[in-house]
């Protein structure tokens, strides 16, 4: 008979498999009458240990494309916090023993962050019971992890960030006694698909090891000891999951297209070189966007013109065969750089940013075109160009290209001096004026994020505004059916790399109007392609019919 | 001294990233910066570290008051307003 206990969160997904009772390796003990400068050496060098660690397991992430990486780097920032430090030193120097110091000051912290009035910030004394834990582990030194089974679920106690991305890869699945529906395991589980229940209460650590555990990431339960009707209903679903993973993976290495053989391309959006195997490994056929804010951002002078040609010259290494198509810097007085001074603006959404601020700083421009310019000879490079909102805005970066084009001949620098120069489709004056820009570019790929917000005058992060921001809104779908319609008659490709673009749903009406490449985050090309591959043209021209009239349905 | 009020209008708040680039920011300076929530009107003034910008949990619309003095105060105060009103470059 089994039992079902219910968690607070769950990482989608199921998984069967014997418990594991996973444990923390045991907490080092101080040497007895420590000095306290001994003590506090030792303190700093777990410290640093500890920080250095976390660094490492962001980068890690980071090199993985997760965005979760931010987290490491927040906890490694806490493990050398003053108010920790302090709060150690002067335990110790009152003669306490290094370790209880660390415990005691952590617990005073993580009790001031429980008392908050704020469920978010309530959660975050796990935050800070991880850092704790991160020290002891780095004072206690290197240890022997324990050899977890494959196919084990593992059952714990809690799990921080750290250890959840630590678990080996053959693990089915876990459940925590601990842990809320928004803390960072959970978030951690679904990034890296491990089914997962926290917040399950003390009863799942009382389960002896070897027992049948079934975890089911969606409805946020574990299900003891499972009879035999509950099992086989869970495994006709893992069946059925595993099938659809297999459906979309058999689909990976064939291009993408609609039922009836109509091509549309599936292309991937990468911000980082490192994100370029990830979209490899999800069956893109090209990049669609590469964001290169990356090179600018966290430092204190501009990459300079070898720096660039090196990065993009490692995403060309990973897809050596597919278009790579490149955005010229796209910042704005919303994103501030150090040695970019703007001043403050009253709107920077309508203010200096993309390709404006590109005019404002040509010598910056310059140094990016000569970079792609000199890697487009490896590959199948396209420029975009963002924030354009007149043809003259294009005129003027064409004429640029030039410049640079004749500066690298007369260095005789080897380089490609016409590579494809396309517009992000993101204002709406592009929209409209697209015939006259679709005659001077060589490609459009619709920036639906930005289009949707300047289409609707609202602003997405808007507190009480944000139910108003619909990339699918018809106002942004015949926006959409503008510019494609422009492309066409000019016979340029056209392509979009909003969010939109990988929206299960919204794909089908891409494809009807005409759309010749869809482009998203890597993790969302498979259900795309899926879907695109259960329809035809026919019905894909009446999606997007539906979508340009979605008014009339109400 | 040199003090300035602020509202924060990224979507996380002073947490994660943006959190970690305000505590850096701070330390790449001289002077000493204290911080207020003050639309948590119970949280203290409190020196700009990690966990004291954990605890003072600033969201998305709060206002907070900078506060800094030594000899590069101006400057330290016109990187964090910057910061700030250009959401953290999210």
């Amino acid at each position: 008979m089994g039992v079902v206990l219910q968690g607070a969160g769950g990482a989608a997904g199921l998984a069967f498999g014997p418990a594991y009772r996973w444990q923390r390796a045991a907490v080092a003990v101080d040497p007895p009458h420590e000095p306290p400068d001994a003590a506090l050496a030792r303190f700093h060098a777990a410290q640093r240990a500890a920080a250095s660690r976390l660094r490492a397991l962001a980068e890690r992430q980071r090199a993985s494309g997760l965005r979760e990486a931010d987290l490491f780097d927040a906890q490694a920032l806490l493990v050398e916090d003053e108010t920790l430090t302090d709060g150690v030193t002067a335990l110790v120097l009152e003669g306490e023993p290094l370790t209880q110091a660390i415990q005691t000051v952590v617990a005073q912290m993580q009790a001031v962050l429980a008392e908050l009035d704020d469920p978010y910030l309530r959660e975050r004394a796990a935050d800070m019971a991880a850092v704790g834990l991160e020290l002891l582990r780095a004072l206690a030194g290197d240890q022997a992890s324990p050899t977890i089974p494959p196919g084990a679920i593992i059952v714990a106690d809690d799990l921080t960030p750290a250890e959840t991305v630590d678990l080996p890869h053959h693990v089915a699945g876990f459940a925590t006694a601990g842990g809320g529906p928004t803390g960072h395991t959970i978030i951690l589980a679904r990034a890296r698909g491990v089914p997962a229940v926290v917040g399950v209460g003390e009863a799942i650590l009382h389960v002896p090891d070897g027992t049948s555990l079934l975890v089911d990431g969606d409805a946020a339960t574990v299900l003891i000891d499972p009879d035999e009707a509950a099992l086989q209903a869970a495994q006709e679903r893992i069946a059925a999951l595993q099938a659809a993973r297999q459906r979309r993976a058999a689909l990976r290495d064939r291009s993408g297209q609609l039922r009836d053989g109509r091509p549309v391309a599936l292309w991937a959006n990468i911000g980082r070189p490192a994100e370029a195997r990830l979209a490899r490994e999800h069956g893109a056929e090209g990049v669609g966007l590469f964001r290169t804010e990356f090179l600018f951002l966290d430092r204190a002078t501009p990459p300079d013109e070898d720096e660039q040609y090196a990065a993009y010259r490692a995403v060309l290494a990973e897809l050596p065969d597919c278009p790579i198509v490149i955005r010229t810097l796209d910042i704005g007085g919303d994103k501030p750089l150090p040695y970019l001074p703007l001043p403050p603006e009253a709107n920077p959404f309508l203010g200096v940013r993309g390709l404006r601020l590109s005019m404002q700083r040509p010598d910056l421009f310059q140094t990016q075109l000569r970079a792609l310019l000199r890697v487009a000879v490896h590959g199948d490079i396209w420029i975009m160009l963002p924030m354009v909102a007149t043809p003259a805005d294009l005129a003027w970066a064409r004429a640029q290209l030039g410049e640079a084009a004749a500066a690298l001949a007369a260095a005789g620098v080897d380089h490609r001096p016409d590579p494809p120069l396309g517009v992000m489709i993101e204002t709406p004056a592009a929209v409209v004026l697209a015939d006259q820009l679709a005659r001077q570019a060589a490609f459009f790929s619709i920036g639906s994020n930005d289009l949707a917000q300047y289409t609707l005058a609202v602003d997405r992060g808007h507190a009480t505004l944000a139910a108003r921001y619909r990339a699918d809104d018809p106002a942004v779908w015949r926006m959409i059916e503008l510019a494609a319609r422009a492309a066409r008659q000019a016979g340029i490709p056209i392509g979009i790399c909003g969010e939109l673009g990988g929206d299960p749903n919204a794909a089908p009406a891409l494809a009807g109007l005409g759309l010749d490449e869809l482009s998203m985050a890597p993790a969302s090309i498979p259900a795309v392609k899926e879907r695109l591959a259960q329809i035809t043209w026919a019905e894909a021209q009446a999606a997007a019919a539906r979508a340009l009239g979605a008014e009339e349905q109400g | 001294m040199t003090e300035v009020v602020l509202t924060v209008n990224n979507p996380v708040g002073l947490h994660a990233r943006p959190a970690k680039v305000f505590v850096e920011t701070v330390r790449a300076y001289k002077s000493t910066v204290t911080i207020q929530n003050l639309s948590r009107p119970q949280t203290k003034e409190v020196p700009v570290t990690a966990f004291n910008l954990l605890q003072i949990g600033v969201r998305q619309g709060h206002q907070i008051r900078l506060r800094a003095s030594g000899e590069d105060e101006a400057e330290v105060i016109a990187a964090l307003t910057k910061l700030v009103e250009e959401n953290f470059g999210e």
